[in-house]
This record gives C-alpha cells, sequence and structure tokens, in this order.
C-alpha cells in the first residue's frame, strides 16, 4: 500500500516536473494590423497666459496620427490628465487598451522662452520609455519642437525615425493683385504649416527637387517664354541656372550624392534624359528613343535611373542601369504609370497610376512587382516619399482646387496638408538634411 | 614332393603289410620249405635208382647245377643203354666219386641240416623278434594311443581351456556389459531423476510463474483502470487546456498589435509567468526576433491580454503557471 502512494506520488512528480519543464506554448500567427494606441495627455500649461501659446500635444497628436502608425486616444476619452510623470496611473489607461502614454508641459521661461518637458511611458509595464526636455527660444520654434517631440516618441515606439520635422516644397499658383496667375515655389512644414515662398514668378514653375542635403532645390521655370533649369539655395536665396538648352528642359532630380543632376532635354530630338555633371556642367545623354523619356529618379545607390517612356506605347516606367545602358520596363500593370518616386531604402517605387481616366497613387514592391493603390481620388500626381518612407505626399484635386495630401505608406492613413492660398502641386518632401 | 610322400607310404604300407601280415610270412617260409623239399626228395630219388658216379658230375651246389646235374645223369643213362662199355669203366671213377659224393652229400647234408637248424634259429629267432617287434609295436601301439590319448587330453584340456578362457573372458565381458547396462541404467534412472526433478522444477516455476503473472496482470489491470481513469481525466483535462489554451490564443491575437512594414520572417518566442487568476507576472523574451519593435510588441501583446482566461479548476493552474508564447505572423 506504501508502494502504490509511493509511486503514486513520483508519478504526480514526475508530472509535475516534466509539466514544469515543458510549459505549454501557443502560437500566435495572427495579430490586428493596425495603428499602435497612444494617448498624449494635453501638455499643461505653466505661466503667465492663461494658456500656451501653442498646443504642443495636439501638434504632436496630429503628426502621430498623420504616420498612420498611431491611434491616439481622443482627449474626450480620457479618464485622467496628469502631466506629472509620478501621478500616473497606468491601470487608468491600461483599461482604454492605451499601450503608450505621453504626458508633458510647456513652462514659461524667462525672456520670452520656454521649456518643453515630456515622458513617455509603457503603460503595460509601467515604464518610461524616453522624455526630453527642450528649451525653446521663440514662440515661432514651438512648432518644430512640437515635431521634435513626435519624431522621438516615434523613433522611441518604432525604432525608425520620424519624419515629421522635414520640410515640403511645392508649387502655388494663384492669381496675384493683377488678376494675372503667380507661381510660387513654397517651402512648408510637413504637416503643411509655415509655408515660405523661397520664388514667386509670373511664369508657370514647375518640377522641383530637393539636393541630396536638403539645402537647395532644383526647379524648372519659364521665365523668358522659354524652360530652364534653375538650382536655389533656400536659405540664402542664391540661385543659378544649369540648362537653358533649345526646347524642353525639364525635370531636374539631384543624384543621391549631389553631384550630378538628371534632366530632361529635347535639343537632340525627342525628349530625353541626360546626366549633368553639377561642377563641369558637362552633359551626358543617357537615353535615345523616339519616344518621350522623362521625370528620371535616382536608385538610392545612384547607379540606375528609374524614368517614365512612352517607348511601349503607353507611359510606363522603365529603369536604365548607368553602366551599361540596359534598360528594363518595372510596370505593367494598368495603363498608365507615370512620376517615380523611390523609397529611401530603395524597396518601393511609388507613381501616378492610372486606369481609366482615374489617376491614383500606387505603390509597387520591386522585389515581387506587388502593386497596391493607396489613394482612391480621382486625379492624384507627384507623390513624393518622406525620407522615412513612412508617408507619401501627393497633390490630389479637390473642388477644382489642388490641394496636397499625404498617405501611409499602407494606405490606411490620409490626411489633406493644411492649406494655403491657391492650387497646390508638385510637393516633394524634403530629406533629412545635414 | 607330394609324390615322393606317396611313394613313402607304399613302401610303408609294404613293409606294414609284411610285418603286420602273418600271411604273407607263412608264404614265405612255405616256399622256402617247398624248395628245400624238392631238393632233399631228388637227392633221395636219385640215391635209390642210379648210381652215385652219375651223381658226382653234378657239381653244383645250388639247385640249378643240381638240375643240371639231373639232365647230365638222365643223358649219361641214355648214353649208358647205347654205350655200356665206356660206362663200365667209368663205374669205377663213378663209385670212387660216389664216395666222394656221399661223403660230399653227407657234408651238404650236414651243411644242409646246420643250414636248416640255422634258418630254425633264424626263423625262431625271427619270429622272437617278430613277436618282439609286434610286441614293441603293440607298446608303441600303446604309447601312441597313449599319446593320442594325452593328445586327446591336451586338446581336450586345451579345448576345456580355451572354453574356460572363453567362459571367463565371456563373464568376463559380460560382467563388464552387465556393469555397463547398470551404468547405464543408472544413468538412465538418474536423468530420468534429474529430468523429473527438473520437470518439476519447472512446473513449480510455471506455477509461480503463473501466479506472478496473474499477479502481473491483475496488478496490469488495476493499473491500467486506474491508467484509464487517469486517461479519461486527462482527456477531460486536455480538453479544458485546450480550450483555454485557444481562449488565450485569441485574446493575445486580438491584443497583438503587429507592426506595419515587413516584418517577414520575424519571429519572436517570450515565456510568461501566470498567477492564479491569470495575471501575467512577467513576459520574458527567450528568443527575440531581432527587430526591438517587433519583440516590443509581443510582450506588449501578452500584457495587454492579461489576465489570460485560465481554466475554473484550480488544480490545472499548474500547467498554465508557465507559457511559451512563439509570435510567428504568416505573410
Amino acid at each position: 500500500m506504501l508502494k502504490v502512494i509511493l509511486r503514486s506520488f513520483l508519478l504526480l512528480m514526475t508530472f509535475w516536473v516534466g509539466n514544469a519543464q515543458a510549459a505549454l506554448t501557443i502560437e500566435i500567427t495572427q495579430g490586428v494590423k493596425g495603428a499602435m494606441p497612444i494617448a498624449i495627455v494635453p501638455f499643461t500649461w505653466e505661466g503667465p497666459a492663461p494658456q500656451a501659446p501653442l498646443d504642443v500635444g495636439a501638434i504632436v497628436t496630429t503628426d502621430l496620427y498623420r504616420s498612420g502608425r498611431f491611434s491616439p486616444l481622443p482627449e474626450r476619452d480620457m479618464l485622467a490628465r496628469p502631466s506629472d510623470p509620478s501621478k500616473v496611473n497606468f491601470q487608468n489607461w491600461r483599461v482604454l487598451g492605451v499601450e503608450n502614454l505621453v504626458v508633458g508641459k510647456i513652462r514659461a521661461a524667462a525672456n520670452g522662452q520656454f521649456v518643453v518637458q515630456f515622458v513617455l511611458f509603457d503603460v503595460f509595464r509601467s515604464s518610461q520609455i524616453t522624455g526630453q526636455t527642450f528649451k525653446v527660444g521663440k514662440v515661432s520654434d514651438l512648432r518644430k519642437t512640437a515635431h521634435q517631440v513626435s519624431d522621438i516618441i516615434y523613433e522611441a515606439l518604432l525604432d525608425e525615425r520620424g519624419a515629421f520635422d522635414t520640410k515640403v516644397a511645392y508649387v502655388t499658383q494663384s492669381p496675384d493683385a493683377a488678376g494675372k496667375p503667380r507661381y510660387s515655389l513654397q517651402v512648408a512644414d510637413a504637416d503643411g504649416y509655415g509655408p515660405q515662398a523661397v520664388l514667386n514668378s509670373n511664369e508657370p514653375l514647375m518640377s522641383p527637387s530637393w539636393s541630396p542635403d536638403g539645402r537647395k532645390l532644383a526647379y524648372v521655370t519659364f521665365e523668358g517664354g522659354r524652360s530652364s533649369i534653375y538650382t536655389q539655395d533656400i536659405y540664402l536665396g542664391k540661385r543659378e541656372k544649369i540648362s537653358g538648352f533649345r526646347g524642353i528642359n525639364g525635370a531636374p532630380a539631384w543624384s543621391p550624392d549631389g553631384t550630378r543632376m538628371a534632366l530632361v532635354l529635347s535639343k537632340d530630338g525627342s525628349p530625353d534624359i541626360y546626366i549633368m555633371n553639377l561642377l563641369t556642367k558637362k552633359l551626358t545623354r543617357l537615353t535615345k528613343s523616339y519616344g518621350i523619356d522623362t521625370e528620371p529618379v535616382w536608385t538610392r545607390a545612384g547607379d540606375a535611373i528609374v524614368f517614365t517612356s512612352d517607348r511601349g506605347g503607353k507611359p510606363q516606367l522603365y529603369q536604365i542601369t548607368l553602366s551599361n545602358r540596359q534598360v528594363k520596363r518595372l510596370t505593367f500593370e494598368g495603363d498608365y504609370n507615370a512620376r517615380a518616386t523611390l523609397s529611401p531604402d530603395g524597396r518601393m517605387v511609388a507613381m501616378v497610376h492610372g486606369n481609366g481616366n482615374r489617376y491614383r497613387i500606387a505603390v509597387m514592391d520591386l522585389e515581387n512587382g506587388a502593386m497596391q493603390v493607396l489613394t482612391d481620388t480621382r486625379l492624384d500626381e507627384s507623390p513624393s516619399f518622406a525620407p522615412n518612407g513612412s508617408m507619401i505626399i501627393y497633390a490630389t484635386e479637390s473642388q477644382n482646387k489642388g490641394v496636397l495630401s499625404a498617405v501611409s505608406v499602407d494606405g490606411r492613413v490620409r490626411q489633406r496638408l493644411v492649406l494655403q492660398e491657391g492650387d497646390a502641386r508638385e510637393p516633394v518632401w524634403a530629406p533629412y538634411g545635414k | 614332393m607330394n609324390a615322393k610322400k606317396k611313394i613313402v607310404i607304399s613302401e610303408d604300407s609294404f613293409f606294414k603289410r609284411v610285418i603286420n601280415s602273418p600271411r604273407f610270412l607263412l608264404y614265405s617260409i612255405l616256399v622256402h620249405v617247398t624248395f628245400v623239399s624238392v631238393i632233399v626228395l631228388s637227392l633221395d630219388w636219385n640215391t635209390k635208382a642210379k648210381p652215385a658216379p652219375h651223381v658226382i658230375q653234378a657239381t653244383a651246389v645250388d639247385e640249378s647245377k643240381i638240375k643240371a646235374e639231373m639232365e647230365k645223369l638222365r643223358l649219361a643213362d641214355e648214353k649208358k643203354k647205347n654205350l655200356a662199355d665206356a660206362q663200365q669203366k667209368k663205374l669205377d671213377d663213378a663209385k670212387k666219386a660216389s664216395q666222394r659224393e656221399e661223403k660230399r652229400l653227407a657234408d651238404l647234408k650236414k651243411k644242409r641240416e646246420a643250414e636248416q637248424r640255422k634258418l630254425k634259429n633264424e626263423e625262431k629267432k625271427r619270429k622272437q623278434e617278430e613277436q618282439k617287434r609286434k610286441t614293441a609295436e603293440k607298446q608303441r601301439k600303446a604309447e601312441e594311443q597313449k599319446r593320442r590319448d594325452v593328445e586327446k587330453k591336451r586338446v581336450a584340456d586345451e579345448k576345456k581351456a580355451k572354453a574356460e578362457k572363453q567362459a571367463r573372458k565371456q563373464a568376463q565381458l559380460d560382467k563388464l556389459k552387465a556393469e555397463q547396462i547398470a551404468l547405464e541404467e543408472k544413468m538412465v534412472r538418474e536423468e530420468e531423476q534429474r529430468v523429473k526433478q527438473a520437470e518439476e522444477r519447472k512446473k513449480q516455476q510455471e506455477l509461480e510463474r503463473i501466479r506472478a503473472e496473474e499477479a502481473r496482470v491483475r496488478q496490469q489491470q488495476m493499473a491500467e483502470e486506474q491508467r484509464q481513469l487517469d486517461a479519461a481525466r486527462e482527456r477531460e483535462y486536455q480538453s479544458i487546456v485546450d480550450k483555454h489554451v485557444e481562449i488565450i490564443r485569441q485574446k493575445v491575437t486580438r491584443n497583438w498589435l503587429r507592426p506595419a512594414g515587413s516584418m517577414a520572417g520575424l519571429a519572436c518566442t517570450v515565456r510568461v509567468r501566470i498567477i492564479p487568476g491569470g495575471d501575467v507576472l512577467d513576459v520574458r523574451v527567450t528568443k527575440g526576433s531581432g527587430n526591438a519593435v517587433f519583440d516590443r510588441s509581443v510582450e506588449t501583446a501578452v500584457l495587454k491580454a492579461s489576465p489570460l482566461p485560465l481554466p475554473a479548476d484550480r488544480a490545472l493552474f499548474d500547467r498554465f503557471r508557465v507559457l511559451e508564447f512563439i509570435f510567428d505572423p504568416e505573410g
């Protein structure tokens, strides 16, 4: 009897030990695709004025939302609004399924300066992820600080650099006082705020292109009734005409190393792609076809150029390798694919994808050729990747007016940029700069 | 050689016949007697019928001389008839011769008688010898017989000895055989005994084995019943566990916000400790994906899913004390 008991006990022990050794294994293969729940508690204001000169928390919220990667908790759903990190009750946020929490404050400092502080918490681990204190010299810089906070949060949670504190360039057209069309080359924050015209002209302005360091823009003007290509330092205003050949001078594109410019010239016949050495201004003809070859963009490595060509009958994207001039067609879906822009990691190409009479923004995986249409408007144009590849800015039409929008690369979030007077067209997202 | 032997046997046979047959001896004697008698008679007849001178002419002393003499005498007689004068002359001579003859005859007779005696003696001697020989023969025969008897006896003895020896040998053999048989029988008996004992032992062992087997079977049956009971309970438990694993899986899945972008090839394993009630005590990445955002999303998913729905039966808690989650998204 004792033996039986002992044996049972041993058996039980074995079972128990064995069980303890081999934990139940649960495999998770599915998940929810969606934005990361985050709560940005309105930054409290500490200063003489009744309220903060800028709602930094709101800007951060909008930034994060626009990226498509976050779903900020609406302010009205918050159970508490702590600003002091020590007063955070994580349970309040857990019950709401909020994974991350941002609390912060703006304090008025001496000499019209401000101190902006924020802390990012991991709600379920009850731990601080990051936090920072900024000294801001003037009110107008608070917006930039807000974008910096957004970038820090973005990078902390997604492990990739944010692109909120970046610029976009675009062309606007609006009638001037005399009723004549006035074209402006604008540079604004990535969210469209704070536009500043770097060039005004009564002649059309086209095809702005950022230099890799984010200091210069190349563009096409019709000053004097003829197309020509200029480069211009956006901070110093200094401009230089680099191309004024007979016929078309269009679609400039800086090489990744900034030493060369790809451009489209028709001086030798039909529009073809040339490469200009920016130092020597020496031209090299890259393509030679009877059709139109235009809209060149450099690959990240700078060893090939993706361009639009109608050599196949209808505009499609092609890629030419610089070393051996080998051309391969990239797009086959739809009857119009043009205006390529390559993602910073080089994996994707975004384009205007025309099917029927609809022109929408699509991305194609260069590895497997999978095409995904990101927008569902009708006349989308000029896509441009954010420097972190998370978003694409593009122009579209709304109520017969050109407007700018941004779409997350997964197409989940589209948001129109606050606008500005007149038609906006041809947005280009600036690189991070140096 | 064979022939020679035959011849010898033949001579021997003749000799034996002469010696052994008295009749043959008698014939011999008779011949001799007859011859002597003839001579005697003739001598007597001549003496009576004829004058002695005639006889003197016969000089031969032997029988043929006698015969020739007698012939001569007869011829002389005839001549006498014819020639009476010659004969008368001669008569004187004859008378002298006859006297000489008579003396010679007397001598001869004496000689003959001596010879006769000698013959008789010889005969006697011969007979004696014969007797002696016969006796010797008899003795020899007796000896021979005796020898034969001895030989016979010897042979018999030998035979007897041989037989005895044979018998002894046989007896010995028989004895050996008997011993052998006895030994064999003994061995057989012992073997039988051994076999019997072995069988007995085997039987005993078999019995014990059967008893043990029965006990084992009983125990096995009991164990089997217990096992079945356990198995049934285990199945029940398992179904509860499975159900809750699925519920937990669903809850964690609902709470797992898969990071945007390409997560191809990323997988993360976490070890999760649970406290009774299902609250997650901690989450530890045991095999990270190499992507911090991905790993964090996994940890957050488990933490967000806390408390994990556990079976009401607290006995099953041990199985949920430590859970391992493998986040391996498809596509």
